[in-house]
């Protein structure tokens, strides 16, 4: 199991994760903006990053670029209420790429991928 | 001595009586001769002025008065003592026929009459048998002679002088007639006749040339005896009237002798006016006394010259005046036509109504109390069915009373010209204009000459149908049909319609004018069909951008709702994962026995309905982010180099460019590929961070069966180490701690997507080499 980061600006959304990522078994840190994200990657490692494309003043999608150039080891899932960001090539960058929906199976398979690509 | 002065007074002053004429005076001389030297009889005879004749003899027993012979000098008595100029003495039997015979003569004494300079006559003195004159005797007569030659030179002269105002009356006669004011025609024939008159002439022929405003041709005047010889005179006269034409010289031909019996002389003088010959007049065979010919003179040459000079001017000043009345008249009519255009194309360019227009164009031609045709019909064509149309027709008749040039010029260029809808009716319901409507023609040159119209954009004139075999029968039949006229209405370039006009009713011919303004006519009206045309057009045009306009409208009321709806559904996305999730959780945690597991698991079927309908709603309100172009690849390269182009100089790296000379052009998303070639130009510098060479090639290329184009862009950074190229397009994948980090995998998918492909050919220690691939059409 890993340790994972989700980045998202709905605290309701944060909470559900951590509690259904947390039933999968895995470490679960949530931050707010991706200054907080920043920090957290700084104080300790993480394996994986759970980002939302859309934050409340910044876009997911700058946040991934930068980390990327900073940790390009760091493998991220997008996560978006909009399927349209797939043709956004900037998206591209990232490991995986999963709609956001109530059902949280298809996240949960996506990381299971993800990680298992890594370790690999 | 004493007898002698008595006699020559006597003499003088019968020669010099004021009571008596020139005939009395002579017969009283020749009867006192007679008397006094006791002789039979005395006769004067007077020569001719030519010297050819002796003309005239007054014996001393007879009338008052001349009488007429014609004695050739060397003949006869008389003519042999002129011929000879000295004193003669002959038997009777050398009489001439012409000559004096008193009966009872057996010799005859002959004196030629002069004076200084000329014979003028000759005086005979008949002598009984055994009688003598004496010497002294004609010693004497000759000098009584002088006073006789004197009376003889005072006639001559008398008659010379009443010739000369004979002359002046023939002249001052011929002006009068010259100086009414007639049509040519007549005014020749009049002026024939007085020439002929007083020219005494057997026959006069005025010719006149062609081309000199007059009428052209042969006029002739002959007195009856002369008819039969015409056609000799004609030639001659054909053949004088050439040579004057050339010298401007008259000629004058006396003692013609031929094997006919024509006049023995003829006169022909050059009519003409300053340098310009108009013709000529011959007069032949002059009249003389109990209608014999004579000569010609000079006296009548110098008369007809004159004549001719007068005739000349007259009939200049007649062609000037003829020409005059001529333009006056195409002027008038000139303006006509101008007035008539000037208002028929203010008022078709003010009328839109292309109805109005069609009964207006129609009016304009048969209208008015000198209309330019008498019936007019306009067809309009009907390519599909290959027919002509009737579709209005207009005769003086339904024209009436819409003239459009009564009144004064400045009063009608002001009032506009137009038609109320029911003057339009009437026309349309006429009779005519109904049978002009129930006609159809084909469109076929073969069968309907009017038809060429259309078919050859031309106006088509048919003088007599009868002789045009390629008229419609029907048409010719149904109208009356004697000859008429077909212009084609043109508007943009194509035949709309034909405007067909006669005149069938009067039968009047269609003169090249008429049809000249018909053509005029036809332009200006088919510029205003064309005009009312473009009109109804923008009205159409004018609605659908009205309606155009709606649906925009229409569109972005739509698309803001939609935006609006997007924002919404967004808003809605996050809280529904909330609560769908936390259901779903609730669902697991809830013993299914429990009426809450129930609870929940509707509050997971709600929400994951709504989550449905939200994505629909989200997915339809973005747009596709590839935007497929046509592109031109080296415009694309040069763009993408420019990007780069500071850093690979801060690198010291120099760029090798060789581009294909065609324009290859590539569809896809221009901004996409520029993307590419940044990301592989970047590349290129990272791996020559201390200079070398960018090389970029542009070539065609296939790629599978389909047209591609290659472009290689090659590096001298030593290649990429083999331990790191299976990983170059992986996305998760860079050697670098910096840069975009967007890399080679966004380079490879892009390719991808167009449907290319990309190749390293990698050089260890020299350099890499990538290879785009793109289909010019994906």
């Amino acid at each position: 199991m890993a340790k994972i980061l989700v980045v998202d600006d709905e605290s309701s959304i944060r909470f559900l994760y951590s509690q259904e990522l947390a039933e999968e078994g895995h470490e679960v840190l949530t931050a707010a903006t991706a200054l907080e994200a920043s920090e957290i990657l700084q104080a300790q490692p993480v394996e994986l990053l759970v980002l939302d494309i859309k934050l409340k003043n910044e876009s997911g999608l700058d946040l991934l670029q930068k980390l990327v150039k900073e940790r390009h080891n760091l493998p991220v899932i997008l996560c978006t209420a909009f399927s349209c960001y797939r043709d956004d090539f900037s998206a591209w960058l990232a490991d995986g790429y999963v709609v956001k929906s109530s059902d949280l199976q298809e996240l949960k398979d996506e990381i299971k991928r993800v990680l298992a690509k890594r370790s690999r | 001595m004493q007898e002698r002065y008595n006699l020559l007074s006597t003499v003088v002053k019968l020669a010099n009586s004021a009571t008596l004429s020139y005939p009395a005076r002579l017969k009283s001389l020749a009867r006192f001769f007679a008397e006094s030297f006791q002789l039979v009889a005395v006769t004067i005879y007077i020569l001719d002025r030519e010297n050819r004749f002796l003309v005239q003899k007054i014996p001393s027993a007879g009338p008052d008065n001349f009488l007429d012979c014609l004695i050739p000098l060397g003949d006869g008595v008389a003519g042999r003592c002129a011929k000879q100029r000295a004193l003669l003495q002959a038997g009777k039997d050398q009489l001439h026929d012409h000559e004096f015979r008193d009966g009872r003569e057996s010799q005859l004494q002959a004196i030629p009459i002069a004076d200084q300079s000329r014979v003028c006559g000759v005086i005979t003195l008949g002598l009984m048998e055994g009688t003598v004159c004496s010497a002294a005797q004609l010693d004497l007569l000759q000098d009584m002679l002088p006073a006789v030659a004197g009376l003889i030179r005072d006639m001559e002269v008398a008659e010379r002088s009443s010739r000369r105002v004979d002359n002046l009356t023939i002249l001052s006669e011929l002006g009068k007639v010259l100086n009414k004011a007639e049509p040519p025609r007549s005014h020749l024939s009049r002026i024939l006749q007085t020439c002929h008159k007083h020219s005494a002439a057997s026959c006069t022929v005025v010719r006149l040339l062609p081309d000199r405003g007059l009428p052209a041709g042969l006029f002739k005047k002959c007195r009856t005896k002369t008819r039969l010889q015409l056609s000799t005179l004609l030639e001659l006269e054909a053949d004088a009237s050439a040579r004057v034409q050339t010298t401007g010289i008259s000629i004058l031909v006396t003692d013609l002798i031929a094997d006919e019996d024509i006049p023995p002389s003829y006169l022909c003088v050059p009519l003409r006016f300053e340098a310009k010959m108009l013709g000529s007049v011959t007069f032949f065979g002059k009249l003389g006394a109990k209608g014999r010919c004579q000569n010609f003179d000079e006296e009548d040459r110098e008369l007809f010259d004159s004549m001719a000079m007068l005739v000349s001017n007259a009939l200049a000043g007649s062609a000037t005046y003829q020409q005059m009345v001529q333009f006056a008249a195409e002027n008038d009519k000139k303006v006509k036509e101008l007035s008539l255009l000037y208002r028929i194309s203010n008022t078709m360019l003010s009328t839109i109504n292309l109805n109005k227009l069609t009964h207006l164009t129609l009016t304009a031609l048969t209208a008015g109390a000198n209309p330019f045709f008498e019936r007019a019909m306009l067809f309009l064509i009907n390519e599909k069915t290959a027919v002509m149309q009737g579709m209005l027709g207009v005769t003086r008749e339904t024209a009436a009373g819409k003239a459009l040039l009564d009144g004064e010029w400045g009063e009608i260029s002001l009032i506009p010209w137009d038609m109320s809808e029911e003057e339009m009716a009437r026309q349309r319901d006429a009779e005519f204009s109904r049978m002009v409507r129930e006609t159809r023609l084909p469109l076929d040159k073969t069968c309907n000459v009017s038809s060429k119209a259309v078919l050859e954009k031309r106006l088509v004139y048919v003088a007599d149908v009868e002789r045009e075999k390629r008229v419609d029968r029907e048409f010719v039949r149904r109208f009356a049909v004697q000859s008429f006229a077909a212009a084609p209405l043109m508007a943009k370039q194509q035949v709309v319609g034909v405007l067909v006009v006669d005149n069938s009713l009067s039968g009047k011919a269609i003169t090249p004018e008429d049809l000249r303004f018909l053509q005029l006519f036809t332009n200006q009206a088919g510029m205003a069909i064309e005009n009312s045309m473009l009109y109804s057009r923008i009205e159409d045009a004018h609605l659908d951008l009205r309606e155009a306009q709606e649906q925009i409208i229409q569109g972005e009321r739509l698309a803001a709702i939609g935006e609006m709806a997007a924002s919404i559904a967004h808003e809605l996305k996050n809280p529904l994962v909330s609560i769908g999730g936390f259901a779903k959780r609730l669902e697991k945690k809830i013993p299914a026995d429990l009426p809450e597991h129930k609870y929940a698991g509707t509050i997971v079927r709600e929400v994951t309905r709504l989550e449905k309908m939200l994505s629909e709603v989200l997915s339809f309100s973005k747009k596709a982010t590839i935007c497929y172009m046509d592109c031109d690849i080296s415009g694309i390269i040069e763009d993408s180099l420019a990007v780069v182009s500071s850093s690979l100089e801060e690198s010291g790296i120099r760029v090798s460019k060789s581009i294909a000379p065609e324009k290859l052009q590539i569809h896809g998303d221009c901004q996409q590929l520029k993307q590419v070639f940044i990301n592989l130009f970047f590349n290129a510098q990272e791996a020559m961070k201390s200079g070398g060479v960018l090389q970029v090639t542009v070539a065609p290329a296939t790629l599978g069966q389909r047209k591609a184009l290659a472009v290689k862009v090659s590096d001298s950074g030593g290649g990429i180490p083999l331990e790191i190229l299976n990983n170059i397009f992986n996305p998760f994948f860079t050697t670098k701690a910096s840069g975009t980090g967007l890399g080679l995998a966004i380079v490879h998918r892009i390719i991808t997507n167009h449907g290319g492909k990309i190749e390293i050919n990698n050089r260890p220690g020299i350099g890499a080499e990538f290879t785009v691939t793109l289909p010019l059409h994906p």
